[in-house]
Order: C-alpha cells, then sequence, then structure tokens
C-alpha cells in the first residue's frame, strides 16, 4: 500500500498543474474494485490481475486521459470509440487503450467491443475506465437505440468516396473526372456527385436489380479492372454501406442534411518515446442537430511530416524519427490536426536555463523544453552586426563600424545597433521593396509607368511616415478615384478579376490562399465555396472607366454588382472569412471588408503581418509559406504567433517596432552552430539559419563593397536595386538571384534558394568581375600603401565583417607572395571572396 | 429474275433452319479441320465434271451458256451465273446448284423432272462440302464459321412470316429483387418487344403482355438491342461494364444463340447488325466504332474518330450508311461497308443518347442530353429540324415505320413528335427518369422505361396506359406455384358455393314437391266446396220450396179461416131464411149447400191446419239442413283460403330459391370458370416447365450426338487413313505382285528364247 501512496502524492502534485478532467482515487468513487490488491502487492494473491501501466524510464505517471469526454449514441448503427492516454511526469503519453479495465455502470445500456462502445439500449448510464489506481469516468447516453435510420448519400455514401479517395484531385475527383467518371473534388457538390453516379450514365454505374455485381461495387472491389486498384474488400464497412444504400434503393438525402458543423481529433497531442510507438486516434463529427458520430473510419488521415510520425488510414499513429508532426484528419469539409511529437526513446535531457531577452525567447524556449533541445549559443558581435545590417538595411557595416561596435563594451549595444538600423532610409527602402511586392506594384497594360511610379510613391510615402499598416490597408482597399490622382486605385488596375483581386488580399492580408474554393471546396482547409463566394462578393461591386489622360483609369464603386455561386447560382452574401455577413446595403462592401481586415478583432490580419515580418528575420516564417495560413499548416508555434499579433497591435500596426522585438531577441542573435539537440531542427527556431542574401540585397552589397554604381530605370546613378519601383525594371543579376516580377502575390516569387547558374553568374558573369575592376578597389588600396595585410584585413571585413583567421591569412599570403602582379593576385582574392558562400549568405 | 426472287425468299424463310444446323454445322467443321489430314479428295476435274458434262452440259456450255452458266469449266461454274454463285464451297445444302438439283428449288434441274441419279447428287454434295476442289492440287480455303446471312432482297418490306417466336423457355436465368430495363426494341414486323435486364433479354408481346420468351445473356448487361430489318434475328450489344464487351445473336423465332461477335475489353454500348445480316457495328467506352463481318467475327472497318465514349449507333435501313454518336455530342454517319466517313454532324452539345433513321434511310434522327432532338438529311449531311423535346436531356429516340418520332427523356415522359417537331402526345406515368423508349408498328404501342425499371406501355393512338412489363418476371416453379394457389383458391371458392347451389336446388325440388300438394289439395277443396256449395243450395231450394209450400198453406188456411165466417153467415142467413121460408127448394139448396160448403170447408180448414204444421216442421228441417250446407261451406271456404295462402307461399318460395338457384348458378359458373383458367394456367406452367426440362435434355443429347458425330467421324477418319496406308500396302503388293509376275515372264520368255537358241 506503500507504494501506492507514494505515487498517489506525487500524482496528486502532478494533478495541480496538469489534470482538467477529474480523476478518482483510491478509497473515492468504484472503492471496490480499488481497494482489491493488485498483483504486484506483497500478499500477490490476486485472481484478476489489474492491468500494469507501462513503465516509461525516468518518470511517474501522473494522468490518465480518456477520449472523447462523453459517448452519445442516437441509433443502431452508431458507435464510439474511445482512445486512453497515459500522461508522464517528463511529458511523455503512452496509448492505454487495450490496457485500462472498462466498467460498464448499467450494462444494459451499451456493449463494448474492444476499444469501441455500442448501444444496446435508451438511457443514461457511465462506464469507468481504470488502470491500476487510476481511473476516470465517462458519461454515457443513448436514445433511439432501435432505429435504424437510412442511410444517408451525403452522410454515410460519400464519406466512404472521400475516404477511399475515390473523389481526390488524382482520381474522379479531378476537374474531367478520371476514366469517364467524374466526382466533386473531395465532395464539395454532393447532389451532382449523386446524378452522376446513379443517372448521368443510364444503366451503367449502379444498377439496382443486382447491386452486388454494379459497376460501382465491382470498381472498388476491383472485380473488374479499375486504375483505382482494390479500394475495398467486400464485406468490409465501406463496402456494406455502399451496398446497403444500394439495396435500399440508392436514393438521395431527403428533407433536410444534418450539416457537420465540426470534428474533434483525439487525443489533442502525443509525445512518443521512441520510433515504432504507437497512438491510436479517434474522430467524431458533431452535426448542426447536436449529434456526433464516430468518424474514425471515414476520416482521411494524413502527416506533414511522415519522416516523424506516420499515421494509417485506420487511424494509428506511429512514431519513426525524432522531430514533430502535426497529424491531420479530415471529414467532410473539416479538417484539424493533433500535435505528435517524437523523442528518441527514454532521452536523457536535461534543460539548461539561458537568457530570454523578451517574449519571444520566452514562446519559443518552452516549444524547445516540450522537444528536448537546447538552443544555439549566442552569435558572435560580428556575426551580429553583418545579420542586422543585411536583414533590417540590406547594407553591410563598414569595417570601421565593425571595429567600433566590437570594441563597445555596453551591455545594450546590440540593442543600440538595432535602432541605429531602424533610423537608417535603407530600412524604409527595403520594407517599401517587399510591400511593392505584395501590392504588385508593376507596370502593366492596365497600369501605366508613371502610374506605377505613383503608386510607389504613395507606398513609400506610407511607410517613410510610419502609417499604421491597418490604416494603410483601409486607404488602399477602400480607394476611389483616378489612378493618377489617388495611386492606391492602381490596387484594382494590376488585377481587374474580382476573384483574384479577392484571393489577393485573402492572401496578402490574412496569408490565405483560397483560390482552391474558387472550384471546390479547399482539400485541406475550411474554405468551401460558399465562403470563396461569399468573400469575392465584397468586390463585385467594383467598377473602373476611362479618364482623360488614357493611362489614367478611374476606379469607382457603381454599388450594384452580385456574385454567383457557380453550383448552386444564387446570388452570393457577402460574408467575411471564416466570419458574419456584414450588413453591406448601401456601403462600399470594400470599405466593409477592409475595415473588418484592418480591425484589431480580425483572427488574421495581426498575426499574419507580424509572420511575414518574422519570415524576413528568421528565414522561415512561424507559419511557412506566410501566405498559406491553413489547417493542415500549423504554426510551428502558435502561441509566438499569438503574441506577436498581439503586440503588433499594441504597437498600433507600427511594425518598426516589431522589428525591434524580434532583432533584440536572443533568438534572432542565436549562433548558426548547432549543438547535438538541436542539430536536426529546421523549424523550431532552435540555432540561427543560413539564408541566401535576396537578389537586390546582394547586388546593392557587392555595389557596397566595390564602391561602383548602378543605373536603374527612372532612378539615378548610384541608386540601390532595393529602390527600383517597377516589377519590370530588372537586370540579368537580380533576374538570376530571383527577383520578384511581381506578377503574383504569392511569397513564393522571391527566390531565395540558391542555384547553380546563381554559382556561375557569380563565377563567370560580368558583374562581380566588371564591379572589381570598374570599382578599383584594390588599386585605390595599394596606392593608399596599404600593406597586403592590411588590404587583406579591409576586404575580409567588408566582405564579411571578420578578420581572416591565422590559417586563411598564411594560406593568402602564401599565395600572393608567388604571384607577379600583386594588385591583380589581391582583386583575385576579392573576386574569391565574392564568391564564396559566407558571402552570398547571411548566418 | 423470277427464280432469283423465289430463291430469296426461300431463304428467308428457311433461316430458321440454317440457324438451328448452325452450331451443329461449327462442330463439325471445326473438328473436321483439327483431324482431317488426309481426306479423300473429290475433285472437279477427276469426278464432277464428267458427271456435270453428262448431265448438265447440254444447256449450260461454253457456248450455250443457259441462264448464264457454265458447269463444263471450273472458274466459270465457280463464278455462277445469272442469279449469283451457285457453288458455296463448303456448303453443299447453302449452294444454289445443289438446292435446284434436289429439287428444294425452283427452276427444278435438270428441267426434265427426273432428279439425277442419287450417287451423283451425293457425290457433287460432297465436292462442295469438301471445299468444291478444282483438282488433286488444290487445297480447301481454311474451313470458316459459317452463317450466311446473305440477304439480298428488299430487307425493309415486310416478310411473308410474321417472325414470331416459337415456343421458347420462359425460365429467368436470374430473378432479381429490383426490376431494371437497359434497353427496349421492338420487333419491326412483329408485335413483340425484347427488354434487356441483368443476365437476360426478356421477349413480351406487346399485346397480349404475356412473356415470350427468355434469353439468356451471361455476358452480363445488354446495354443495346436490335431487331435485324426483318425482325428475324436480335443482336444484343452490352456485357461486363468495365471488364468485357460482346454482341451476341439471336435467333427470334427459336431463341437460340447463332453467333457471338466482337471481344471488347468494356461493355458495348451501342450496336447494330446491318440490313442483309452481313456486318455487325459497335461502340463503347473504348471510342471505337468497330464493324465486323457476321460471318467470321472478321473486322471490316474500325474508327477512331469520336472523341468520347461511342454512345449511339444505327445502320440505315437501306444499308449504306451506319451513324454513330457519342458522349461529347458529336456524330459521325459512315459508309458501312468501308467505314469512310461520309459526314460528320455538328450541332449537339451534350451526349447523343440516340441516332434513328427514318424507314426510307433519307432522314437520321438523333437525341441528346442537352435536350434537343435533331432531324439530318444525308445527301449533304445538313440539318433540317431541331426542337427542344425534353429539357433536360432525352435519353431516346426512335422513328417510326410510318415517320413518327417517338422519344423519351430526363422529365420522366415519353413523347411522339412528327417530324416537324410538333408534340402530338405525351405518354405520362413513369416515376424517374427514363431510360429507353421504343415504339411497336405492329400493336401501334410505345414502350417507355425508367430508372426504377419500370417499364410502361401505351397505347400509341389516345396514350392510354395498357400495362406494365416486369424486366424481373417470376420463375417458372413460382409461377406455377402461384397458379397452383390461385387454383386452390378458385376451388376454395366454387366448392362451398357448388355445395350451397346443390343444397338450395334440393330444397327448390322440396318446395316444388309441396307446391305441387298444395296445388292438389286446392283442387280437391274446390270440388269440395262446389259440392257443399251444390248441397247448400238444394237445401236452400228445398227448404225455400218448403217454406213456400208452408206459406201457401198458411195462406189458404188464412183465406179458408177467413172464409169460414162469412159463409157461416150466409148460412146462418140461409137457415134464417129458410126458416122463413122453410120450404123454399132454392133455400134449401142453398142451405144445403152451404152446409155442405162448410163442412167441406171446415174439413179442408183442419186438413189445412195439419198440413201447415207439417209444413212448417218440414221447412224447420229444410232449415236446419239448409244452415248445415250453408257452415259446410264456409268451413271448406275457410279450408280453401287457407290451400291458396298455402300455395302462395309456396310460390313465393320456390320463386325466391329459384332466384337463389340462379344467382348461385351464375356465381358458381364464374368460379368454376376461374378454376378452369386456374387450372389452364397450372397447366400451361407445368407445360412450360415440362418443356423447358425437355429442351434442356434435348439440347443436352443433340449435344451428346454431335459429339458422339465427331467421335465416330474421327473413328471414320481414322479407319479411313488405316484403309487407304492399307490399299497402299495392298497396291504396292499388287505392283510388286506384277512386277514379280512381269519378271518371272520375262524371265520364263528368257529361258523360252534361250530354248529356241539351240
Amino acid at each position: 500500500m506503500k507504494h501506492y501512496y507514494q505515487i498517489s502524492i506525487r500524482t496528486l502534485a502532478a494533478l495541480c498543474v496538469a489534470s482538467t478532467i477529474s480523476l478518482s482515487f483510491q478509497g473515492t468513487g468504484f472503492a471496490e474494485d480499488d481497494k482489491k490488491p493488485t498483483a504486484n502487492t506483497p500478499s500477490g494473491v490476486e485472481p484478476v490481475a489489474q492491468p500494469l501501466i507501462p513503465v516509461v524510464k525516468n518518470a511517474t505517471p501522473v494522468k490518465l486521459e480518456v477520449f472523447p469526454s462523453d459517448i452519445l449514441l442516437s441509433n443502431l448503427r452508431d458507435r464510439q470509440s474511445i482512445v486512453a492516454q497515459m500522461v508522464y511526469s517528463n511529458g511523455i503519453t503512452v496509448d492505454v487503450t487495450d490496457l485500462v479495465k472498462s466498467q460498464i455502470g448499467s450494462g444494459a445500456i451499451v456493449k463494448q467491443e474492444e476499444a469501441t462502445f455500442h448501444p444496446v439500449a435508451d438511457g443514461e448510464t457511465t462506464v469507468k475506465f481504470s488502470i491500476e489506481n487510476f481511473n476516470i469516468e465517462l458519461p454515457v447516453k443513448v436514445a433511439n437505440a432501435a432505429s435504424n435510420p437510412p442511410l444517408s448519400f451525403t452522410n454515410d455514401v460519400m464519406p466512404v468516396f472521400s475516404k477511399s479517395g475515390c473523389n481526390a484531385g488524382s482520381c474522379h475527383g479531378a476537374a474531367r473526372g478520371k476514366d469517364g467518371f467524374r466526382l466533386s473534388l473531395y465532395g464539395f457538390d454532393p447532389k451532382g456527385d449523386y446524378h452522376r453516379l446513379t443517372r448521368e450514365m443510364l444503366g451503367r454505374r449502379v444498377d439496382l436489380a443486382v447491386p452486388q455485381d454494379c459497376l460501382l461495387i465491382n470498381k472498388a472491389v476491383g472485380a473488374v479492372p479499375h486504375s483505382g486498384g482494390e479500394l475495398f474488400k467486400p464485406g468490409t464497412e465501406y463496402y456494406n454501406t455502399l451496398l446497403n444504400w444500394l439495396e435500399a434503393g440508392a436514393s438521395f438525402d431527403e428533407g433536410k442534411v444534418q450539416k457537420v458543423v465540426g470534428i474533434e481529433l483525439y487525443p489533442k497531442n502525443a509525445v512518443l518515446n521512441g520510433p515504432d510507438s504507437k497512438q491510436r486516434l479517434t474522430v467524431r463529427a458533431k452535426y448542426e442537430d447536436g449529434s456526433d458520430r464516430d468518424v474514425t473510419s471515414l476520416a482521411y488521415f494524413s502527416t506533414n511530416n511522415d519522416n516523424s510520425a506516420l499515421v494509417s488510414q485506420d487511424g494509428w499513429v506511429t512514431a519513426k524519427n525524432r522531430g514533430e508532426a502535426f497529424v491531420m484528419c479530415r471529414f467532410d469539409t473539416h479538417t484539424v490536426g493533433t500535435d505528435v511529437i517524437v523523442l528518441p526513446k527514454d532521452v536523457e535531457f536535461t534543460w539548461k536555463d539561458i537568457p530570454e531577452n523578451n517574449y519571444i525567447d520566452q514562446r519559443i524556449n518552452e516549444k524547445l523544453r516540450n522537444l528536448r533541445i537546447q538552443p544555439s549559443e549566442l552569435c558572435s558581435d560580428v556575426e551580429f552586426i553583418r545579420r542586422a545590417s543585411l536583414d533590417i538595411c540590406g547594407i553591410v557595416p563598414t569595417p570601421e563600424r565593425v571595429n567600433q561596435f566590437v570594441a563597445d563594451a555596453a551591455p545594450d549595444k546590440r540593442a543600440k545597433y538595432i535602432d541605429e538600423m531602424l533610423a537608417r532610409k535603407e530600412f524604409v527602402e527595403m520594407w517599401v521593396m517587399k510591400w511593392s511586392e505584395l501590392l504588385q506594384i508593376r507596370s502593366t497594360r492596365q497600369v501605366s509607368y508613371k502610374a506605377t511610379l505613383l503608386y510607389y510613391d504613395w507606398l513609400k510615402s506610407k511607410i517613410a511616415n510610419n502609417v499604421p499598416v491597418n490604416q494603410m490597408v483601409r486607404e488602399l482597399l477602400g480607394s476611389q478615384g483616378g489612378t493618377f490622382t489617388v495611386p492606391a486605385t492602381n490596387y484594382y488596375q494590376n488585377e481587374q478579376d474580382n476573384l483574384k483581386v479577392a484571393e489577393n488580399v485573402a492572401q496578402v492580408f490574412l496569408g490565405m490562399r483560397i483560390q482552391c474554393a474558387q472550384c471546390h471546396n479547399h482539400p485541406f482547409d475550411r474554405w468551401t465555396m460558399d465562403d470563396y463566394y461569399g468573400f469575392v462578393a465584397f468586390f463585385s461591386q467594383v467598377a473602373r472607366k476611362a479618364s482623360e489622360d488614357p493611362r489614367e483609369q478611374i476606379v469607382f464603386n457603381r454599388g450594384s454588382g452580385e456574385t454567383k455561386h457557380p453550383v448552386t447560382g444564387q446570388n452570393m452574401k457577402p460574408k467575411f472569412l471564416g466570419g458574419i455577413e456584414p450588413e453591406t446595403k448601401s456601403k462600399d462592401r470594400r470599405a466593409v471588408v477592409a475595415d473588418w481586415i484592418a480591425s484589431a478583432d480580425n483572427p488574421y490580419f495581426a498575426k499574419n503581418l507580424s509572420n511575414i515580418v518574422w519570415a524576413h528575420f528568421l528565414g522561415k516564417g512561424i507559419v511557412d509559406e506566410v501566405d498559406d495560413v491553413r489547417v493542415s499548416n500549423p504554426a510551428v508555434n502558435p502561441q509566438l504567433l499569438d503574441e506577436l499579433g498581439t503586440k503588433f497591435k499594441e504597437y498600433d500596426y507600427d511594425f518598426k517596432k516589431l522589428v525591434r522585438d524580434i532583432c533584440n531577441s536572443r533568438t534572432y542573435q542565436l549562433s548558426t552552430k548547432t549543438n547535438v539537440t538541436n542539430e536536426s531542427d529546421l523549424t523550431n527556431f532552435s540555432h540561427a539559419s543560413l539564408r541566401r542574401i535576396r537578389a537586390e540585397v546582394l547586388l546593392d552589397v557587392i555595389s557596397q563593397i566595390t564602391e561602383t554604381k548602378n543605373k536603374f530605370r527612372g532612378l539615378p546613378l548610384g541608386s540601390r536595386a532595393v529602390q527600383i519601383a517597377d516589377g519590370n525594371t530588372t537586370d540579368y543579376f537580380l533576374t538570376t538571384f530571383g527577383r520578384a516580377k511581381r506578377e503574383s502575390v504569392c511569397s513564393c516569387e522571391v527566390i531565395m534558394d540558391p542555384s547553380l547558374s546563381q554559382a556561375l553568374h557569380l563565377l563567370n558573369g560580368s558583374t562581380v568581375n566588371t564591379k572589381i575592376k570598374q570599382g578599383k578597389l584594390i588599386e585605390r588600396l595599394v596606392a593608399e600603401e596599404k600593406t597586403h595585410d592590411q588590404i587583406l584585413n579591409e576586404i575580409y571585413q567588408r566582405c564579411f565583417s571578420r578578420l581572416p583567421t591565422e590559417k586563411e591569412r598564411t594560406a593568402i599570403q602564401q599565395e600572393i607572395s608567388t604571384q607577379e602582379n600583386k594588385t591583380q593576385a589581391l582583386e583575385d582574392i576579392l573576386w574569391a571572396l565574392l564568391n564564396s558562400r559566407e558571402f552570398v549568405f547571411n548566418h | 429474275m423470277n427464280c432469283h426472287l423465289k430463291r430469296l425468299t426461300f431463304q428467308t424463310v428457311k433461316l430458321q433452319s440454317t440457324a438451328l444446323a448452325l452450331v451443329a454445322c461449327w462442330m463439325v467443321t471445326s473438328v473436321a479441320t483439327a483431324d482431317d489430314k488426309a481426306p479423300e479428295k473429290v475433285t472437279f476435274d477427276d469426278h464432277v465434271k464428267p458427271l456435270l458434262v453428262q448431265r448438265c452440259s447440254s444447256c449450260h456450255n461454253g457456248q450455250k451458256r443457259e441462264g448464264d452458266l457454265d458447269v463444263t469449266n471450273y472458274t466459270n461454274l465457280m463464278q455462277g451465273g445469272g442469279s449469283g454463285t451457285v457453288i458455296e464451297p463448303q456448303d453443299a445444302s447453302g449452294s444454289y446448284l445443289y438446292q435446284l438439283i434436289t429439287h428444294e428449288e425452283t427452276p427444278e434441274m435438270p428441267p426434265s423432272g427426273t432428279k439425277i441419279p442419287n450417287p451423283e447428287i451425293q457425290l457433287i454434295a460432297k465436292w462442295i462440302d469438301l471445299g468444291a476442289l478444282e483438282n488433286s492440287g488444290s487445297v480447301a480455303a481454311k474451313a470458316k464459321p459459317k452463317f450466311d446471312m446473305s440477304m439480298s432482297a428488299n430487307p425493309t418490306a415486310k416478310p411473308e412470316v410474321t417472325p414470331m417466336p416459337l415456343r421458347i423457355s420462359l425460365e429467368p436465368i436470374i430473378k432479381t429483387p429490383r426490376p431494371s430495363v437497359h434497353a427496349i426494341a421492338t420487333s419491326p414486323w412483329a408485335p413483340i418487344t425484347a427488354i434487356s435486364s441483368p443476365q437476360q433479354i426478356l421477349l413480351y408481346n406487346t399485346q397480349n403482355l404475356n412473356l415470350a420468351g427468355v434469353l439468356p445473356f451471361e455476358e452480363g448487361v445488354a446495354h443495346s438491342l436490335r431487331f435485324s430489318r426483318n425482325g428475324q434475328l436480335l443482336l444484343a450489344g452490352g456485357g461486363r461494364d468495365g471488364a468485357s464487351g460482346k454482341t451476341v445473336l439471336f435467333n427470334v423465332l427459336t431463341g437460340e444463340r447463332i453467333t457471338t461477335i466482337g471481344d471488347e475489353l468494356e461493355s458495348v454500348l451501342a450496336s447494330d447488325i446491318s440490313p442483309d445480316h452481313s456486318l455487325v457495328a459497335m461502340g463503347g467506352p473504348n471510342k471505337l466504332v468497330k464493324i465486323l463481318s457476321t460471318t467470321d467475327g472478321s473486322p471490316i472497318a474500325e474508327m477512331k474518330k469520336h472523341t468520347d465514349w461511342v454512345t449511339a449507333l444505327e445502320f440505315s435501313p437501306d444499308g449504306k450508311f451506319l451513324a454513330s454518336g457519342d458522349r461529347n455530342g458529336g456524330i459521325h454517319v459512315w459508309e458501312a461497308d468501308t467505314g469512310n466517313e461520309a459526314f460528320t454532324l455538328k450541332a449537339h452539345s451534350k451526349s447523343i443518347s440516340g441516332v434513328s433513321w427514318r424507314a426510307d434511310s433519307q432522314i437520321l434522327s438523333s437525341a441528346s442530353e442537352d435536350g434537343s432532338i435533331r432531324l439530318w438529311e444525308l445527301t449533304e449531311g445538313k440539318q433540317i429540324k431541331s426542337w427542344t423535346a425534353h429539357g433536360t436531356g432525352v435519353t431516346g429516340v426512335e422513328f417510326h415505320r410510318d415517320g413518327i418520332i417517338s422519344s423519351c427523356g430526363r422529365d420522366k415522359v415519353a413523347k411522339t413528335w412528327d417530324q416537324n417537331g410538333k408534340l402530338i402526345r405525351q405518354f405520362a406515368g413513369l416515376t424517374d427518369v427514363a431510360v429507353a423508349v421504343s415504339h411497336c408498328d405492329e400493336s401501334n404501342r410505345v414502350l417507355a422505361s425508367d430508372w426504377t425499371g419500370k417499364l410502361t406501355i401505351w397505347n400509341a393512338v389516345d396514350g392510354a396506359a395498357i400495362g406494365q412489363l416486369a424486366s424481373n418476371p417470376p420463375t417458372l416453379t413460382e409461377r406455377l406455384a402461384a397458379s397452383q394457389k390461385n387454383l386452390t383458391a378458385a376451388n376454395q371458392k366454387h366448392a362451398p358455393l357448388a355445395k350451397v347451389l346443390a343444397e338450395t336446388k334440393v330444397s327448390l325440388n322440396g318446395m316444388l314437391g309441396s307446391l305441387e300438394q298444395a296445388k292438389q289439395a286446392q283442387v280437391q277443396t274446390q270440388t269440395k266446396l262446389a259440392k257443399m256449395e251444390t248441397t247448400f243450395s238444394t237445401a236452400k231450394t228445398q227448404f225455400e220450396s218448403a217454406a213456400a209450400t208452408a206459406s201457401s198453406l198458411q195462406t189458404e188456411l188464412a183465406q179458408k179461416s177467413g172464409a169460414k165466417p162469412l159463409i157461416k153467415e150466409s148460412l146462418d142467413k140461409a137457415n134464417a131464411a129458410l126458416a122463413l121460408l122453410p120450404e123454399d127448394v132454392d133455400l134449401k139448396t142453398s142451405v144445403t149447400s152451404l152446409n155442405a160448403k162448410l163442412q167441406q170447408l171446415d174439413a179442408r180448414i183442419n186438413e189445412l191446419n195439419g198440413l201447415v204444421a207439417k209444413a212448417n216442421e218440414a221447412t224447420n228441417a229444410m232449415k236446419a239442413q239448409m244452415e248445415l250446407a250453408a257452415n259446410n261451406v264456409n268451413g271448406t271456404k275457410t279450408e280453401m283460403q287457407n290451400v291458396i295462402a298455402e300455395v302462395t307461399k309456396l310460390k313465393v318460395d320456390v320463386e325466391t330459391t329459384q332466384k337463389k338457384v340462379d344467382v348461385g348458378s351464375k356465381i358458381t359458373a364464374a368460379a368454376m370458370a376461374d378454376v378452369q383458367q386456374a387450372t389452364q394456367q397450372v397447366n400451361y406452367w407445368n407445360s412450360n416447365l415440362s418443356f423447358v426440362a425437355e429442351m434442356k435434355a434435348i439440347q443436352a443429347e443433340i449435344l451428346s450426338v454431335d459429339t458422339d458425330i465427331a467421335a465416330k467421324k474421327t473413328a471414320a477418319d481414322a479407319a479411313n487413313t488405316k484403309l487407304s496406308e492399307a490399299q497402299k500396302t495392298a497396291d504396292d503388293a499388287m505392283r510388286q505382285k506384277k512386277e514379280a509376275e512381269a519378271k518371272a515372264q520375262a524371265l520364263k520368255e528368257k529361258l523360252s528364247k534361250l530354248r529356241q537358241t539351240l
């Protein structure tokens, strides 16, 4: 008994922190059961052995959880599977579903088969699950236990197609179907699917006379050749659903079809101890009438990281390599996920406390602790100064400034340097460029060069004057007038297709790609066609007319015009994404949606913009890609993203302050060097990542180092590439290094990946070599009678901010000594430095 | 010309037997090709030519060529004469020459009227059957499955014999819980419709709606059904969806399978047989239209122009064209015998659900899911008419023989149209999307089925629904059981009725007896009454006469009694007078006379008093008698009334019972009729069951006999081979013997010569 006492104390202690579900302990609740001595008690005379809690090294069990929290059965076919999970003191979770003992309060209400409960008779009772001295009691409610309602096409049959992949994009869900038969993608059009299945090809796909031998069944079980192969076998649940539906007359749902309002995936998270650990899942759908249903067998499971966690279609997660995965299930139009962390088996890890500069570090470190990852050390001063200069202003620090910074002993010198950078005009130019990409500032057939410049100037003035972003967005989306007089109207000139405008707004300001939902419900997100066209409706009344100047167009609100749903043909009411249908009568709908987007209540806007800023400095978004927010692409650290969003709002949408927070965080200032625990981490910001310097900045920096000037269209000689207003103005270098053409709003337009052509261009292309020659930097330094060593220091610091290492120095000295033309040799060294990976990357 | 036409008629009528012979024929020929390693050769040069020269060359020689036929030359003979080829290698019975010399056909040959000797006919038959070889060096063409479907007479003309099915098994292949109809076709020349449901094709009589036959289609489902233009063949195209496709040709008269054509990897969705029966066209999900020969299934043409599934096709009635439509709305018209494209008909925007030619082949109708029916002329391939027939999609179309068009659609209605697109009539009553439509030209009825498998048949004239045809009819056993149940029920209904009727009849007879008795009683009572009345009347007369007598006596008595005082007074007066005049003689006389008179009067009065008393007595007696008689009369009258009442009552009873008997007889007769009908049904289904059993037994027997024949033939061939080997051995031996003899002779001669030299 002493043994149990100890556990109870520990358990209690842990529960004080963690438990949300009431547990019954020894002596309370189901006393008779609990008082029975167990097999490992000293007495050792226990005929019925209590199941034992699995042992986890260096940890004690602290909490038993059983999901879902209640069992509601509402017809003869209804059932509910449960998942029991044991949580240990070190956060590890173990699936104990097969080990828990269940005791049904009243056996006449439900019966249990393995981990699934089936109805027996109407009534209410409880089921108590127990393992050793952990107990949980779930309420059970059974209604209409005798009723066997007819199978619903929408709610029973279509899920079989979704589960079996029939309506996937690669199969019959393709736009033109497959092998002559089409289903709506992921079943967005039940009525259409019903028609196509039963009556489109009369007498072919289903035959009620011989349902077990009709094409639908024969294809599904592979009885006849099927490109999709055998999807399931006769006698399975899926087969029986189809067959029973056919045998009952293959009718469409009569009356109202209960819509799925949401799905629940359990357990909510799992921390698996080592490869091959398993965790089963259970999925429950909630319908609008309040009923629920176990849809584990009908939900489609997927994982975003099958290197760490595999998930089978029957809902079992299997751990693989260390890492985290978001395991998702899709049912109906809903997708939900659960976080799965996989740790090496019985990993030993002790968190070493490190300073936390601000809330960012707190959130990041919380997550890293869970993952048993120790972040890297702080980066050196020279690394910091180069990194911050490049990120904030797109420049490299001068050797003098580096030296000064390194020599500075002030503890807040990094913060000061950040403020110094933020005060520079290059900071503004950097963000004007970034916004120009988002707003697609470029001359096109619709937007004249003059309008482009005006548009760019408008944006520049907003950013330079620190106009809060929300205000800027309101101004932009609600803009009316001539494209010359009110340059913001160019937003509606760049893109004149209402559908695209809506998509762009969602993608840029909310970070969502809703394009999929134009033709079908979004397969990996919550957006349906209703949502899509409801959102498009905000832009259905934008109109354009010619101005006196043929280059100018006038954008205005026509006040009429509706968006039709292509499937139902109905006019769509304007509806916020995931929000309400606002009153838009006699209002400019754009202004209504702009207000919504820019309001503090908007759940996406601030977070999205913070994420864009974050991604700029950390190389990767908290949601990555930054404009691909969706259920199936979860934030790697949602708490941090929430807090950044909140702060951004607190700062009145002044992103300069946000930049300051980010750059001052220890997380931003971490070294790129990894340790044993974080070497495989690529997502949790446990170390700095190497980032190729983006095209414009790279060209500017090369020019800065070689002291040469560039000439771009519309800009004076010596302007920086970052300042280019028109997306169409480029040169070979910029194009090669992936400058955004601004043809779309996609964040993917800026190519940050290194490529062979980039390397070759640096090596053999005209830019670097020509600039070295043109700039005559080495000539000048030689003329100033600097020693080779000094020159070496100078160019090293210019390029890398650091001095050469002794090894480098010796090697280079040796090389120079063999060369006759010392200037040439030094130029070659500068050329080599500019070609080095250390230069091309920010680190 | 005359003989040419006759021959064709003959062929048409004979088709059935040809078809019957086919299966056996195939078997034999295939066995023969496998095993005939060294068949005995019968050749033209060696055997047939001498015969023909002797028997026929007087008319059919190289110079004379009667009927443009020359039998003396192999090439000319094979080319045939004015009525076409006369020799069909490997098919003696199908060869015109053979038919003429056997007098199966006219003009009989030789024209003298006497057949050539039988062995010669057999030789010719053998020669033809073995391939009609020219000489010993010729090789018989590879034996091929033979079904001569050539029909060069006007195939759209009404056949002389209505192509009604003979007796065909009515046993369904499967019985499904729900009906489903995939295709409907109607015979052009008989009130017969064919409908397809999984694994079977059902023939129904469109007049009495009776099942006329079940044709097995174990290949799967027939998506397309077509009667040949003469109504004698039925082509079913279909298969197992997603897996295999075929067309099967049935003999409508016997229900037997003639041949199977095509071997696709997907179900055939559309198919048709050419009017001359020589070609079958088919199409399906492979987007190809294929034309195959019915003779051996060999491909004639394959067309790859359709961009989507081929969903409809039909040969023009004149056999020149083949029209085909696809799921993309495309229609192509091809030359039927080459597959060369004639026209592309572009207008429909959605899947083609049917193409149908007008009987004169001048106009093609097409129906599409786009809701329209379009008419096309085929000299330039132009659309000449288009109308919206079923807004939500047309699912079937058919040209009637008389140029009316019937259609059905997703609006759950079938319609008939004139060629201007004017609606003639709507046929409502379908409960779901219509699947197929057809019009029976013979019964003038429209048939259409819907997605639920309901098939309704309407009168085309007034649109009245006539009935429904089940695609899942009960099995014969079920039918028998049902009819037996009906019979039992009818019997059960009839028996008590008959019993009650008999009982009623018995009671009626009883009543009639009683009535007769009552009637007799009435007569007797009547007689009695009459008698009584007579008695009464006699008594009454007597009483009256007695009363009258008494009354007259009393009157006399009263007169006499009244006269007495007068006489006495007169006497007294006379006495007084006498007294006065005693001597007056007169007076005296008077007194004396008066005294006499008075005495006389007294005497009379006395007498009368007695008489009166007597008469009164008599009267009283008579009166009593009369009263008795009157009583008797009254009594009898009452009796009479009772009797009459009895009779009346009995009459009513009889009448009622008679009515009962009449009604009962009618009902019982009706019940009896039911019983008889039910019995007939029972007998019908019993006979069908035994027919099926018998048919199967015979078919099995045929099969075994055929196998036996094949085995015997193999044995015979083997024996023949051995025989010819033995013959050869014998010949060799004989030759060697002859050689030896010759040698012996030579040696003898040599010896003899040698002897002479001495």
